[in-house]
This record gives structure tokens, C-alpha cells and sequence, in this order.
């Protein structure tokens, strides 16, 4: 599903990934941990084709296609989605309208005829029982005023409407309660199954003890150093990364 | 109403904005002529205007569009005046006047001819009145004024519809007076159905609230090539409250001015202000706006916000908010933000599928629509939305 091999992306002149190699298949799990500054959400906006990222060796490839050169919409649209660790505000932007405004760009990149608000209203609002979202928040602007919780339930929200085929979930996990906790991760094991490939960015096991990954990575200074089963989660967790220098 | 402000300050500020452009090589605003017109040039163009097209008569309008409210409910204003006969008694007329603050753009005034026509309104019972205002080329400039007074306990609502035809100049002053208790709500809005070209809009609104009366005027203005207006409130008495808001698109040459004195004269008295605009190709857009709190007026809020979208280079935006305070015990913030669309903003919509152009456009509707939704009546909200749609960029 997804093939990163020997990336080198420097931002502004200054290299932060130095030859980071991944491989990603359908039905899996992974998790990527490590500390701060490790290059984690470089990975993840270099996967979304944020411009300010630039690739300076190596390539990133989606179902056996380099995506290199895909537009940011595109790459949507193929079937990858990116849930940020810090979710953009977009004041104006109605949440509801912007949902139905996403499905339909994807939609019509698969010549399906666009759905109007009315036949969307059903789908949304089952997509957001099922995370137990209250409706009042599809009314609201778009990530405005919304808690750092709230923007992430909404981020899942946008991964459930949206369907793709590989989720990237940057640090998910923070800033939710356990109860919010529960709820996200129920929405990511509902979404997992043999056609879709997830990889989840995270710092703590609390999220890896509801989501169990197939693999654990450790990304230190812009490479994976280590990679195993989940209990390698649970010895970072009790070990810290310094073992690992 | 007449708030003392620093001359000298003024001067200089003009002074330092006026070095700034020139730096840039960019033509100084003082060379908008339309500024910078004296009182009696104005009038003399005026009646000279007037003068020439005595022998056309004033093309009939009859509300030819689905007005809000019904016609009984309904003002037409044709061109100012609805009788040539009335050229001839201008002394007779009620004028007004607002002094032009000579050779100082950021806070000039400008000046507004004597009016042929004149409506007093008294509204003793709550009441729906929808106002048209209709001008078009063949009659040069109309002006008109309108009196409201609104009495105690009344609930208001007024749809003022603009119909100024392209080439055309149109003067508009009302005077607001709202009794104790009184809900007024004003919706100001440009109609779409002869043209989507406006002429040139100018508009003078003098408002006085008593005790807990409240006002809301909310304005749309899209598609006009000079919109000027000036808001003088004054609130007179405890728990009087005004709310001011104002979408605006400014394309092309156009140019759009927004001049707004605030007057808090008693004790907690509220007002709010939230005005923003949408600037491109080379359109001018200026805010000045001015929250004056007096000695005595305790416990007063005030709130003044001007929001600027520009999406061009070159197009210009003045921004000066303003507050004087003369008390301690009050809640008083302004604001401004001028710049172009957040690229964080647009990467996020796009990284939903989302294309760059489609992102564009739903920020920058977005940006108007808070606005757009403070309308009362869905007649202006749906009006103002879709040329919203039309003229969005």
C-alpha cells in the first residue's frame, strides 16, 4: 500500500528525515513512535504533499505509483488521508458544508454523480452517531472554537466520511480524555480491515492499548532505528529512547 | 455631533501615510478628486446637473421588483425626487450637512447635497417597512432623507434595498430616533435585478437611542463603484445598544469607505462593530472608526472589529480604529487584521480533496458570511447571498 524508500526532505535548507524507509500493506497496522523533533510530522506532511517540504532523495509510493508529483487534492482522493496532530482552524467554513464538499471532490474524481446536502445529511449523520459526535457540531464552523479533543474526533469524523484507503493519524491521541480515547480508538478499529492500511504517529501506549498494532516503528533523527511487534511499544514505554542512542 | 479629535495628530498621521505611499511609488490617495469636493462645488454640480435634465422626466419605477413586506409597507425613492417641480424649491427642502476635514484622507468627511425630498416616518406600532431606493443615469445625482422616528416599546424592521444604476449617484441620509425600549432592525442591501453593475451609493446614517432602545443595521454591499458611509450613534440612554455590521467586495476600480463615530454618552450602554471587506484588483477599501465612552458613562462595552481580505497586490486598505475613553469602569476592544488568505487554511481544505480553487472560494465566502447571517430577514440574507455567489472571486 505504502512504499517509502531511503526519503531525504529537508525543510528550508535544513535536512530533518536523512533516509527513512517504510513499508506499509494493506490490513496493517502500524505505529510509529519517537521523540520530539524526530521528524514524525515531516513524515506525515511529506506524505500529504505539504509544499514546504521538500524531497531531496529517495520516493514515496502509493499502491506501486510514486506520488511525488500528485497535487495535495489528489492524493486525497487516491485514497490517502492525513489526520493532523493540530487541525486548522477555517473560521466561515460551515462543517457540514465542507464534509459534503470533500465527499463530493472524491466522488467526482471516481465519475460518481455529486450527492446534494439532503441525500448527504443521512450519511452524516450516521458517520457521526457512530463516533458519537453531537450533531450541533456540523452546524459549527469548521475546527473553530472546537476543543484540542474536538478537533480530533472531527479529524476521524472527516477519515470515516471520506473512506480512503490509507489513514495517517498524527498524534490522534493527545489531548483526548478517556473517554474521547475509547471513542477515536473504536472509530479507528471500525475503520481497520484487510483493504485499509493504517499508521499511527503517537508518544504514549494508552492508544497502542486500544488500537493493538502489527508493528511498531522508532523514529530517531530522521530514520527508523528499530522496528518490532507491540511489545516494543511497551519497552519504550518503560525504557524511554535512549537506549535505543 | 461633534467628537474633538487632535488635528495636529491627524496632520501628521496624514503626512507619514502620504510619504509611505509615495516611497512605493504608489499614487497618493488625495488624488481620489471624489474626497476631496467642497461643499458648494457639490451643490453646484448639483443643481447645475439637475438644471440640464429638466426636460427628461424621471424614469418610472413602481417597485418593479417582489418586494419584501408588500407594497402597502413599501417606500419607493425614485431618483431622489419623484417631481421636477421641486428644483425650485430647494430652500424649502430639509438639508444637511457634514464638513469636509480638509486635505486629510484617513479621516475625511464627505459632503452630501441639500435634498430635494424629504420622508418623515413616525412609527407608532411595530411595523415592517421595506425602503427603495432606485436612481438611475438619465437623472445625474438624487439625494434624498429619510426621518425615522421610532416610538417607545416599538419593534422596527426595515429592509433599506439599493436599485443605483451604473453611472448613476445616489444620496441617501437617514436619521434615526429610537424611544425607550424600541427594537429597530435595519437590513441594507443592493438589489440584483436590473443590473449587477451599481452606481455610486452614499449614505449618511445619524442615529440617537434612548433608554434600552436597540438597533441593529446590517449592511451588503457588493457590486457598487463608490460606496461611502458615515454612523454617527449616539447613545443616550442606560442600556441603549447598537450593532453595526458591514460586508463588503471591492473589485475593479471600485472604492468603498466605511466612517463610523460611536458616542457612549450615558451609563452602560453597549455597542458593537464588525465590519470587513474583501479587496482586490486595484479597489480602495477605508474603515475609520471611532468609539468615543464619555466622563459618567460607567459600565459601558464596547466592541469594534474590521476584518480586510485582500487578494491582490494592489489593491489599498486604510484601516484606523479608534477609541477615546474619558471613564475607568468599562470594557472597550478594537481590532484589526488586513491580509490574504491563510495558506495553512487552504492546505488543510485541499488535503480533503478539496481543490486550490474551490478552497479560495469557500474561505472567501466564508470570511463575508458571518455577516450575511446577522441579516433578520431572509429576503436580504438569500439577496445578499447570492450575489455573494455572483461576485465572490
Amino acid at each position: 500500500m505504502l512504499t517509502i524508500e531511503n526519503l531525504h526532505v529537508q525543510v528550508e535548507d535544513t535536512p530533518i528525515l536523512k533516509g527513512l524507509s517504510l513499508q506499509v500493506n494493506a490490513g496493517e497496522v502500524h505505529a510509529i513512535m519517537g521523540p520530539n523533533g524526530a521528524g514524525k510530522s515531516t513524515l506525515t506532511k511529506s506524505i500529504a504533499g505539504h509544499s514546504s517540504y521538500d524531497i531531496s532523495k529517495g520516493s514515496i509510493s502509493f499502491k506501486d505509483q510514486c506520488i511525488d508529483d500528485w497535487d495535495i487534492e489528489d492524493r486525497c482522493n487516491k485514497g490517502i488521508f492525513i489526520g493532523f496532530q493540530y487541525p486548522t482552524e477555517v473560521p466561515g467554513v460551515n462543517n457540514a458544508e465542507f464534509l459534503l464538499m470533500a465527499y463530493n471532490a472524491k466522488r467526482q474524481s471516481q465519475d460518481l454523480p455529486e450527492l446534494s446536502s439532503e441525500e448527504f445529511a443521512p450519511i452524516l449523520n450516521e458517520k457521526m452517531a457512530a463516533i458519537q459526535m453531537d450533531k450541533k457540531f456540523s452546524d459549527r464552523d469548521l475546527n473553530a472554537g472546537f476543543s484540542g479533543g474536538q478537533k480530533k474526533r472531527n479529524e476521524i469524523l472527516q477519515m470515516c466520511i471520506l473512506e480512503p484507503q490509507l489513514a495517517i493519524l498524527d498524534e490522534t491521541d493527545s489531548g483526548l480524555d478517556i473517554d474521547a480515547l475509547r471513542i477515536v480508538a473504536a472509530g479507528i478499529n471500525n475503520f481497520r480491515s484487510d483493504e485499509h492500511a493504517i499508521v499511527l504517529i503517537t508518544h504514549y501506549q494508552r492508544l497502542l492499548d486500544l488500537v493493538k498494532p502489527d508493528f511498531v516503528h522508532v523514529l530517531l533523527d530522521g530514520k527508523i532505528v528499530k522496528s518490532g511487534g507491540p511489545e516494543l511499544a511497551l519497552k519504550l514505554e518503560e525504557k524511554g529512547y535512549d537506549w535505543l542512542t | 455631533m461633534n467628537i474633538p479629535v487632535q488635528k495636529s495628530s491627524l496632520k501628521e498621521l496624514s503626512t507619514r501615510a502620504h510619504t509611505h505611499a509615495k516611497n512605493r511609488s504608489r499614487p497618493s490617495v488625495k488624488n481620489e478628486i471624489w474626497r476631496n469636493v467642497r461643499l458648494s462645488d457639490l451643490e453646484k454640480e448639483f443643481v447645475s446637473s439637475q438644471a440640464h435634465t429638466q426636460a427628461q422626466t424621471a424614469t418610472a419605477v413602481s417597485a418593479p421588483e417582489s418586494l419584501p413586506y408588500g407594497n402597502d409597507n413599501c417606500i419607493v425613492i425614485n431618483n431622489g425626487q419623484s417631481d421636477h417641480a421641486l428644483l425650485n424649491t430647494l430652500s424649502e427642502a430639509e438639508a444637511w450637512h457634514e464638513q469636509l476635514v480638509e486635505n486629510d484622507d484617513l479621516s475625511s468627511q464627505w459632503l452630501l447635497t441639500q435634498t430635494p425630498q424629504h420622508y418623515s416616518i413616525d412609527i407608532n406600532s411595530d411595523q415592517q417597512l421595506c425602503i427603495y431606493n432606485y436612481a438611475d443615469a438619465h437623472n445625474g445625482h438624487s439625494a434624498c432623507t429619510i426621518s425615522l422616528r421610532i416610538a417607545r416599546n416599538v419593534r422596527c424592521d426595515i429592509i433599506l434595498i439599493h436599485n443605483v444604476h451604473s453611472g448613476a449617484r445616489s444620496s441617501i441620509a437617514i436619521h434615526c430616533d429610537a424611544a425607550a425600549d424600541s427594537v429597530t432592525r435595519i437590513d441594507e442591501c443592493e438589489s440584483s435585478h436590473d443590473s449587477l453593475q451599481q452606481g455610486q451609493i452614499l449614505r449618511h446614517a445619524s442615529m440617537s437611542l434612548a433608554g434600552n432602545a436597540q438597533l441593529t443595521w446590517t449592511q451588503c454591499q457588493i457590486s457598487s463603484d463608490l460606496n461611502r458611509s458615515s454612523y454617527y450613534v449616539d447613545l443616550n440612554g442606560p442600556h441603549a445598544h447598537v450593532d453595526l455590521s458591514s460586508a463588503t467586495i471591492c473589485n475593479g476600480d471600485h472604492q468603498a469607505h466605511q466612517y463610523i463615530r460611536v458616542n457612549h454618552a450615558q451609563a452602560d450602554t453597549s455597542s458593537k462593530q464588525t465590519f470587513k471587506c474583501i479587496a482586490t484588483d486595484n479597489a480602495r477599501f477605508s474603515f475609520d472608526g471611532l468609539i468615543h465612552i464619555a466622563e459618567g458613562a460607567d459600565g459601558s462595552s464596547a466592541e469594534q472589529i474590521n476584518a480586510n481580505l485582500q487578494l491582490s497586490d494592489t489593491c489599498r486598505v486604510h484601516s484606523r480604529p479608534q477609541l477615546d475613553i474619558d471613564t475607568d469602569d468599562v470594557i472597550a476592544t478594537h481590532g484589526s487584521a488586513s491580509g490574504q488568505i491563510s495558506e495553512e487554511e487552504i492546505l488543510y481544505l485541499r488535503s480533503r480533496g478539496i481543490s486550490e480553487k474551490n478552497a479560495r472560494t469557500l474561505i472567501t465566502k466564508g470570511f463575508l458570511l458571518e455577516v450575511i447571517h446577522n441579516f433578520h430577514s431572509d429576503y436580504a440574507r438569500e439577496l445578499s447571498s447570492t450575489l455573494l455567489n455572483t461576485n465572490v472571486l
